[in-house]
């Protein structure tokens, strides 16, 4: 593991660009071109957004988000963990695109955007807490 | 995020400036969707929208369903290629005419 950073945010809306902001700073001084960059700040705030809404929706007390960074193997690697009840967003069903726009249901883009813009994605509920991972190649 | 309404000709030009994204599209949603009157073309202006997220995806299909309901049509000018792709994935550039900017948009509707 190369250097690293990270930064704990209250599971907000109103917190959510701090997070984003944090990832784009690191990624661009790992030397993240600037594509890669705001697609690894989309791709943060679509998992943010979708724990604040959805992950913490159902619990009393405002959770929190933490995010790290770091690179290995001229990869970059951005680790989303929260303590809201365990659920895997990989195994959503993907939006079914021969369905008139109009009559979808509104969810589900997120994480198709996420799985676009980064090179690989991986969830795991290691120590019971949910673990998303997203990788992006930085050459 | 910031939003203003021009009228050309009856067509409402709907410009957003500033990325798109869950929190940007909270503050303005109930306020833009106002602005929609009966009967009209709505031309959304995105040239100074740099990046959009799925919040965004889903204000830009209340949006269009509002324009609708209210016996409107809507078009699209200024994409961006980010904006661009992120919306051919979603089918939404299959539903709207898109023009490369307001200019072009207001010589052609």
């Amino acid at each position: 593991m190369d250097e690293h950073g990270w930064i704990t945010i209250p599971a907000r809306m109103d917190q959510v660009h701090e997070a984003c902001g944090f990832v784009a700073r690191v990624a661009a001084r790992h030397g993240m071109d600037d594509e890669g960059v705001y697609r690894c700040q989309l791709s943060v705030e679509e998992i943010c957004t979708n724990i604040v809404e959805h992950g913490y929706e159902n619990v009393e007390r405002t959770g929190k988000i933490e995010i790290w960074c770091f690179t290995h193997n001229e990869t970059f690697i951005i680790e989303v963990i929260d303590d809201a009840p365990l659920f895997n967003p990989l195994g959503l069903p993907k939006p079914d695109p021969s369905t008139p726009l109009w009559e979808r249901s509104e969810g589900g883009w997120g994480i198709q955007f996420v799985r676009r813009f980064m090179d690989r994605v991986e969830y795991s509920d290691s120590d019971s807490r949910n673990h998303f991972r997203m990788e992006k190649r930085l050459s | 995020m910031i939003w203003n309404v021009e009228e050309y000709n009856n067509i409402t030009v709907l410009c957003l400036k500033g990325a798109l994204n869950g929190e940007s599209v909270t503050s303005i949603q109930d306020a833009v969707l106002n602005q929609i009157q009966e009967g009209k073309r709505v031309l959304l202006d995105l040239a100074a929208v740099p990046y959009l997220s799925s919040a965004a995806v889903r204000f830009l299909l209340s949006l269009y369903r509002t324009i609708r309901d209210r016996n409107g049509t809507m078009a699209l000018a200024g994409l961006t290629d980010d904006v661009s792709d992120v919306l051919s994935m979603t089918g939404f550039l299959d539903l709207f005419h898109t023009y490369s900017d307001r200019g072009t948009a207001l010589a052609l509707m």
